[in-house]
């Protein structure tokens, strides 16, 4: 079946598929794209938002953001709200690697100051945040410090010197969600995640020196403390092993328990459990002491770079004025509040590659954020660079806050290795200038740009919706691959 | 021992092929840590023994799988053959498995991909008087 057949145009930004347009479908399916990303819509990702909107206790609509493309259950980009009491959970929504996010460090450095060092810093930076295959954390933690890092998150990395205080104000749900519970995490997770923490990871998580390249709006840019030429730092990890082992756990156990109800599914990623459950509520716990574990690796990376490029340069803190702008997840289902036909209601809102977009004024932004809307981090690939956006005043009633989480893939690792073949992908890397360090080549050959929809185009719909708008762009010197 | 490696947008998949389901398991076990690194570089110094049961022979794969890539990660064991007794009783299935090789040596093992989740995406089993035949797809 060709599902791209169903799609119908609503307006520049959208794209529907009604109700009604396959059986079960309980709302319909909207899809944020313009007509240039359009072109490179994959058929499995529609059937996969298709098969998201026939979910129980599914509110309003089945969303996808323009970097849409085919994942394990939902599409990645998807968004899908659930009626707190009615609705389910499910794994697949949320994503393997959970609280997979981006953080930004600003610092005070231009451009023509890493000029002639730009190899050496990174070189050191590579050195001291441990990345790649199998890669084992500095940090050495204890049972008792996974079991509060799963409560505290980023917190933890404050209290044992890892971090700043005042980064917790700059890290989405400053940097802990309520409600981890160790109890509900198994012991194999447990044994993967306690050697994990403060480590990159491998596949497509990196870390990339950029200097801003051109500002779209000065006066949120002042207020975020960012100038043309300046050397940012992003930062793209998540819950590493931890994560992964919960979300494998939970797809087999719910996987169980549907077929034990004879409820079969039309993708078995697709699995989940009623929000109101013992088994629901179980994940949801051990899913939030994952994300919990995520925005403490990042703060602990964050302080490793941090104390590099201090170190490197022999210059103090205040002088570098090396700072977080924000830290925000792109996989994860949290609880939030929105008014639906009138009514206030309490849903769980799963982002799977989606970011949270919250415009100014949104109750739960703090100090500057609050003036200005939430920061949005948006890499592209590891040559063109990426954004910085704002949340958007459509956003809350368009997406249940959600924006893009990047470009999204068109190629498969496969495919890109086949182009690889055909291209002289490291002499294009090197002729662009961009120093590119990882432990394997094959990383590299695997995330070639060619493998990446075009960012712009994706920021273009975003911000022509309404949903985020760009404050700077950002282009690559320096880029460390996992 | 066959297995064809298959197209995902974001991650890889495998398809394997035996001629009954110990073979098959085996083949499975051999195809992942042939994805993972050059088994050729592998010695066995050390022989690696458990059982793993399940109600379905679905999930029963999957763990399989992710037992393997659990033992890489966390006890840095890297296999070279995997051997495997499969049995069916009255409510489970169950597999013997023995896998001989080595702690993880980063000088001489040359890592090709980490596999971090067996997952159910697309997974497709086949099973006929001649060949039992999976497919599954890793997360990355």
């Amino acid at each position: 079946m060709n599902y791209k057949e169903f799609l119908k145009r609503v307006d520049e930004n959208r794209v529907i598929i009604p109700k009604g347009s396959f059986e079960g479908m309980r709302v319909d399916c909207e899809i944020f794209i313009n007509r240039e990303v359009e072109k490179s819509l994959e058929d499995d990702s529609i059937k996969q938002l298709v098969n998201v909107s026939k979910l129980p206790g599914i509110v309003k609509k089945s969303l996808a953001m323009p970097d849409i493309h085919s994942g394990y259950g939902f599409p990645i980009g998807g968004v899908a709200a659930f009626d707190l009491k009615n609705g389910i959970i499910s794994p697949g929504g949320v994503g393997y690697d959970i609280n997979c996010g981006v953080r930004c460090i600003i610092t005070g450095l231009k451009r023509d100051d890493l000029k002639n060092c730009i190899k050496e810093l990174l070189t050191k930076i590579f050195l001291e945040v441990p990345s790649g295959i199998g890669s084992v954390g500095s940090v050495k933690l204890k049972k008792n410090d996974l079991k509060r890092i799963v409560l505290k998150g980023a917190f933890w990395a404050v209290e044992n010197g890892f971090g700043d205080e005042k980064d917790l104000e700059s890290i989405e749900s400053n940097g802990c969600l309520e409600g981890g519970e160790f109890d509900c995490i198994s012991e194999d997770a447990i044994e993967r995640g306690i050697s994990q923490q403060g480590t990159l990871g491998s596949g497509n998580h990196f870390l990339e020196i950029d200097y801003v390249s051109k500002i779209y709006d000065l006066d949120i840019a002042n207020k975020f403390g960012l100038f043309e030429n300046q050397i940012v730092v992003m930062l793209h990890t998540g819950s590493r092993g931890f994560g992964h082992q919960i979300c494998s756990d939970y797809v087999s156990s719910f996987s169980k328990d549907l077929r034990k109800k004879d409820i079969s599914l039309p993708d078995k990623q697709l699995v989940y459990s009623y929000f109101n459950s013992d088994s629901g509520r179980s994940y949801y716990k051990a899913m939030v002491g994952a994300a919990n574990y995520a925005f403490c690796n990042r703060e602990i990376i964050g302080y490793m770079i941090k104390k590099t490029i201090l170190k490197f340069f022999k210059r103090s803190e205040s002088d570098l004025k090396i700072e977080l702008l924000y830290d925000i997840a792109h996989n994860i289902a949290k609880i939030e509040e929105y008014e639906i036909d009138g009514v206030k209601r309490k849903l769980i809102v799963h982002r799977k590659g989606a970011t949270r977009a919250f415009p100014k004024g949104h109750p739960e932004l703090k100090g500057i954020f609050k003036e200005t809307g939430q920061p949005v981090l948006i890499p592209g690939d590891m040559l063109s660079g990426g954004y910085i956006l704002v949340g958007g005043e459509k956003s809350v009633e368009e997406s249940f806050s959600s924006t893009c989480h990047g470009a999204g893939r068109t190629l498969s690792r496969k495919e890109a290795i086949r182009f690889s073949k055909r291209t002289d992908v490291f002499e294009k890397i090197n002729e662009s200038g961009v120093f590119v360090l990882s432990q394997s080549n094959r990383t590299i050959v695997e995330e070639i740009p060619q493998a990446y929809k075009n960012v712009d185009n994706v920021v273009k719909t975003v911000q022509d919706a309404k949903l985020s708008f760009p404050v700077a762009k950002l282009l690559p010197v320096g880029v460390i691959k996992g | 021992m066959k297995y064809n490696l298959l197209d995902d947008t974001g991650d890889l998949g495998i398809e394997v092929k035996g001629e009954d389901f110990s073979k098959l398991f085996e083949n499975l076990g051999n195809s992942v840590y042939d994805i993972i690194l050059k088994r050729e570089d592998v010695f066995i110094s050390k022989v690696d023994r458990g059982v793993l049961k399940e109600d379905s022979l679905e999930d029963l794969l999957i763990k399989f799988s992710n037992m393997i890539i659990y033992k890489f990660e966390c006890g840095r064991f890297v296999g070279k053959m995997v051997k495997v007794d499969f049995r069916r009783s009255k409510n489970f299935f169950v597999v013997y498995y023995k896998i001989f090789g080595e702690r993880l040596d980063p000088s001489r093992h040359f890592i090709k991909n980490v596999l971090k989740a067996a997952t159910y995406h697309n997974f497709e089993m086949f099973e006929s008087k001649k060949y039992k035949k999976v497919k599954i797809y890793f997360d990355l």
